[in-house]
């Protein structure tokens, strides 16, 4: 056996650990009741709810942006967030949070949004 | 739909560009295909007629192309919106400078950017007349003929598109009604897209040619193995794809970074590297490609590492064509901020993946056995044995790396793999770490800090170990030199920055060892001879890069975070991510740390509105060291409908970046959309009131304390014969006592009313008068009992008990609703008035002619109720001619409406961020890509000179 074998086995079964230890980083997508259940931090998947109060008020906190997300399960919860209200906010489609439940309310600390395309081939049927 | 069409003669459309263009994209990958056939026979039979319809193949496949790019990049500068490519990409208003980028912003034209480059590495391929031209490019142009179908636009049997033409018309796309007219191209010149304005900047114009370049570049060592393989021939090629890979590692590095400087500049991403799907997959090539570098180097040098030689190149380029088609296939759209629009050819860029996957392995298969491998081990003193060492670990990097970011694909596996046992496998998928930026640092630190160690190592080895046993001692003397050299920049550096973790103190001692032995390495060994120079100056760059790293992005400090947030409050959620805004009130100042910040004002340029912020820096003794004006901004829409993305401002020091960021703007500057929306969503009250009688609303106790007949209002420019009524509120805020002045104004011009509202932020309070006050306005004059004198400069006489005292004229009047224009003739009166009871009053109303026709400027005085106009002037009787009336004002009916919950529209949310050190960041990236063009450089020289 040579020495450079034995260095790409050792390296092999390192890369194994490593890959191992990056998939237990890696999420899932979860709901708020499990969130609530487990108390850990989830990425969660979900639509604002359009009907309840959406609250940033600068002047008082430039910190602190709440609003209403109802998951994949219907389920509709608060949801808090200690940064600026993201831009384009209520066109989103889809927001994905991370974060964990906190004295009843959800606190997000990344918070990805997802909107429809800018330019639509329905746009130009709308316009004509 | 489709016949209506054909029975309408359109005008104004050039047909024939697509019709010349299609048939010249039907040329080109028809030629492509000829000429990989042309290029295998030549390279088969070594034989010049085949590789003479080779290059003629290619030569039109070239002419092919560049008409297509010709073609395209015409009918975009003449604006020929009938095409689609054109419609989308371009806008009547899109500044020439930027066609070239709208060319290349999108898909299609992004694959005819690689192509071009393909053509021009193939020329130059062609060019060397070395008998590995033939295969070489017969490898390229099946690359080339892959990328040539994403474009192609035609179809086979049964309808299945093959790639999409850019010559598709817009009419031929889209069913709307528009297109029954026969001039409808000048209908829709308005709703061309044009290209998004984030993108028209100078970072677009060289960051995708130069990324494009690197992928071609990239390319051609994977075309040389490819043909090795073929040949069976696995050494001769190695010099000659050296120089190549050196070229497409110093491209795509300088494309990678190009990218991170434009991230950094223009976009609101807060950093030039944020581990994002899209950014790793451009950077895992190159990290295989310096991998195949190095085994190159070994190869060439001792004849190791040709089968990793292989590999490599051979990886590096299939992770290109994986990059594509991650970022083209819509696959990330979950996971990255980049947007990308899918096109429908995920089938294709997956057949191109799968493709040359396929010819590599097999090839490899085939050949495996004919490898040269040397059966006698590297030595551990040798260079190549760690330089070999060096390349896994750059390849453990790219695994890692990978391994991650392609989630999503694994997703859409499962999910495959679901529908075809039909059962539900969504438990199955995963989402990217809840941490991303932490995850990809956690592995990569380590890749650091063995690539640091091993850069310095190495360098003063020699290949095969050559005279080991003399130099040892002095090798390991020198080690401990450099170790020593290490450890002391590293508690240097320490002094500087503030690192808690042992991992990242370990990396700075492998970064600094670099820095240390390369850059002694250039001192001592190469002795001014810089073409020996190259490894270490790129080596030396590393370490500079990875010390940048350390400082800029481990130690990077967001100064404008709210440091009053009490963290026990949160407990673990007090995330260091959050609370990073800092909140500026127009012209109140705002401390931030050691820093003093004064929002100023804000202008809008073109599309952007920036906002000029002063900052102050004290030192410790409390005194100003430093001041300076930043203008961070936000970007609109051509309409200023609403807010595309915000622009950075960074104020540059030698040894840091302060970087600021508009976080949030008030809604009075959120574009248009929020702005009637926020109208629409201010409840005013209706209400009527009379001189200083005080009335209540939810935020302030108020009063109207007078009546001007003139207009402070910014934007108001007063115009001969305007009536202009401006009540004056006083507003009493309930929660702090204050008393702030409200002057909105109503004003009529002709037949024309318009509302000047008043804002008090202060208070929340907008009031917009009624047009009622006008009639209001007009009833009293009706009633006012106007009585008219006649005086001579000097004389005086009594009108309704008060004695009006004519004392002189003022040629030059001056009043706030007067605007003075030389034609004008204008005077004013000064008279003297006095009361029944002694008072005495002054007054000066001005009376003008501007183009024949007179126009007065009465004055209003309160106290006696008196409205005094000077109405004419009679030069024959040296008199002028008053008119003076009640007005009753103080019992008018004052009508208007009052908003008290108008969010305020003087504020800016901001972010700041300090960079220590960036530029070892950006200094040592260009080092390590100077080392690289400095190998190519050398190499060219030296191989030159073994030719003659």
């Amino acid at each position: 056996m040579k020495r450079i074998h034995l260095i790409i086995g050792a390296m092999i079964v390192l890369g194994i650990g490593l890959i191992i230890q990056a998939s237990g980083d890696m999420s899932t997508y979860g709901t708020f009741q499990e969130a609530q259940h487990t108390g850990k931090k989830v990425k969660i998947v979900g639509t604002l709810a359009r009907d309840k109060e959406m609250k940033y008020n600068p002047e008082v906190d430039a910190n602190f942006f709440s609003f209403y997300l109802t998951d994949e399960n219907g389920e509709t919860q608060e949801v808090i967030y200690h940064k600026e209200k993201p831009r384009d906010f209520e066109l989103s489609e889809k927001i994905v949070l991370t974060g964990q439940m906190h004295d009843g309310t959800f606190r997000a600390t990344d918070i990805l949004l997802k909107c429809p395309s800018k330019y639509k081939d329905e746009e130009l049927k709308m316009k004509s | 739909m489709a016949e209506v069409q054909q029975q309408v003669a359109y005008l104004n459309e050039h047909l024939w560009v697509g019709q010349i263009g299609h048939l010249a994209m039907v040329t080109l990958f028809v030629t492509a295909i000829l000429a990989i056939y042309s290029f295998f026979k030549a390279g088969k039979l070594k034989n010049a007629p085949w590789m003479n319809l080779g290059t003629s193949a290619f030569l039109v496949h070239t002419i092919s192309t560049l008409l297509v790019i010709g073609l395209l990049l015409y009918s975009m500068f003449n604006r020929f919106y009938e095409y689609n490519f054109v419609f989308e990409q371009v806008s009547d208003d899109l500044p020439t400078t930027y066609v070239f980028v709208a060319f290349w912003e999108g898909q299609i034209g992004s694959f005819l950017l690689w192509m071009f480059w393909n053509i021009a590495m193939g020329w130059m391929i062609w060019r060397s007349k070395s008998e590995w031209a033939a295969p070489v490019l017969g490898f390229m142009l099946i690359i080339q003929a892959f990328l040539a179908s994403m474009v192609l636009g035609i179809y086979l049997p049964g309808d299945i598109p093959i790639g999409r033409s850019p010559f598709t018309l817009l009419r031929d796309l889209n069913d709307a009604p528009i297109f029954s007219s026969a001039d409808y191209i000048q209908s829709i010149r308005k709703m061309a897209n044009g290209l998004n304005v984030l993108l028209q900047n100078y970072w677009n114009v060289i960051h995708p040619p130069t990324l494009f370049l690197g992928f071609a570049a990239t390319a051609v060592p994977f075309a040389f193995a490819l043909s090795g393989m073929w040949y069976k021939d696995h050494k001769s090629w190695l010099p000659i794809a050296l120089p190549w890979a050196l070229f497409a590692g110093a491209v795509l590095g300088t494309g990678i970074l190009l990218g991170g400087a434009w991230a950094y500049e223009a976009l609101s991403f807060g950093g030039y590297w944020a581990w994002d799907p899209v950014e790793n997959t451009s950077f895992v090539p190159w990290l295989i490609l310096v991998a195949g570098i190095h085994t190159n180097l070994i190869a060439r040098n001792t004849g190791y590492s040709v089968k990793s030689t292989y590999g490599f190149y051979g990886l590096a380029f299939l992770l290109v064509v994986y990059s594509t088609f991650l970022t083209r296939s819509g696959i990330l759209a979950d996971t990255s901020a980049h947007a990308f629009t899918e096109m429908g050819l995920q089938k294709q860029l997956l057949l191109y993946l799968g493709t040359l996957m396929v010819l590599f392995v097999l090839l490899y298969i085939r050949t495996r056995k004919s490898i040269p491998v040397i059966e006698q081990e590297e030595k551990l003193s040798s260079r190549e044995f760690w330089m070999f060492i060096g390349s896994l670990v750059l390849l453990f990097s790219a695994i890692l790396i990978t391994y991650t970011t392609s989630i999503p694909v694994y997703n859409k596996v499962f999910e495959g793999i679901g529908s075809l046992i039909g059962k539900d496998l969504s438990s199955w998928h995963r989402a990217m770490p809840l941490e991303p930026i932490a995850h990809y640092n956690k592995f990569q630190v380590w890749v650091a800090f063995f690539l640091g160690l091993l850069t310095g190592l190495s360098q003063w080895l020699r290949y095969r170990a050559l005279g080991w046993d003399q130099n040892k001692k002095s090798y390991f003397n020198r080690l401990a030199f450099h170790a020593a050299g290490a450890l002391a920049l590293t508690l240097l550096v320490n002094l500087w920055l503030s690192i808690h973790a042992w991992q990242y103190q370990a990396m700075l001692f492998a970064s600094s060892f670099a820095v240390i032995a390369n850059t002694d390495y250039l001192i001592r060994q190469i002795k001014g001879n810089i073409k020996l120079g190259a490894s270490a100056l790129s080596h030396a760059g590393l370490g500079v890069m990875l010390i940048g790293i350390l400082s800029s992005g481990l130690n990077q400090d967001i100064i404008s975070k709210n440091t009053n947030i009490l963290k026990e409050d949160f407990g673990s959620l007090a995330d260091e991510s959050l609370f990073d805004n800092v909140y500026l009130t127009k012209n109140i100042p705002q401390r931030m740390r050691d820093y003093t910040l004064l929002y100023k004002k804000d202008t809008i340029i073109r599309n952007e509105r920036f906002y000029d912020i002063d900052i102050y820096k004290q030192g410790t003794d409390g005194k100003m060291t430093d001041k300076f004006t930043i203008h961070p901004g936000v970007v609109y829409d051509d309409q200023f409908a609403k807010i595309l993305s915000v622009n950075p401002s960074i104020q540059r020091y030698w040894n840091r970046d302060l970087f600021t960021l508009v976080a949030q703007v008030n809604a009075h500057h959120s574009g248009n959309e929020a702005l009637h929306q926020l109208e629409d969503s201010l409840t005013y009250r209706k209400m009527n009131t009379h001189l200083k009688d005080t009335f209540e609303t939810k935020t302030v106790k108020a009063w109207i304390e007078a009546i001007a007949f003139e207009s402070s209002n910014p934007d108001y420019q007063p115009e001969p014969g305007d009536l202009c009524i401006s009540p004056i509120f006083m507003l009493e805020s309930k929660s702090t006592g204050k008393i702030y002045r409200s002057k909105p104004s109503i004003v009529l011009r002709g037949n024309v009313v318009y509302s000047l509202s008043d804002v008090v932020n202060e208070v929340n309070t907008k009031i917009r008068l009624s047009d009622d006050l006008l009639d209001e306005y007009f009833r009293q004059e009706a009633s006012a009992n106007y009585s008219k004198l006649e005086l001579k400069q000097g004389q005086e006489a009594q009108v309704q008990g008060y004695t009006f005292h004519f004392a002189g004229f003022n040629r030059h009047p001056e009043h706030p609703m007067y605007r003075a224009d030389s034609s004008d003739i204008a005077i004013s009166a000064f008279l003297e008035i006095r009361a029944p009871n002694g008072s005495v009053y002054q007054a000066e109303p001005i009376y003008y002619i501007r183009g024949n026709r007179p126009y007065n400027i009465p004055v209003y005085l309160p106290d006696p109720d008196l409205m005094i106009r000077f109405t004419h002037v009679d030069p024959g009787k040296e008199t002028i001619e008053l008119q003076v009336g009640n007005d009753h004002i103080n019992q008018w009916t004052i009508p208007f409406e009052i908003s008290s919950d108008y969010p305020r529209d003087d504020y800016v949310v901001l972010q700041a961020k300090i960079f220590p050190g960036i530029n070892l960041f950006w200094s040592g990236g260009l080092l390590m890509m100077a080392g690289l063009g400095l190998a190519l450089w050398s190499r060219k020289k030296q191989r030159r000179s073994t030719n003659a």
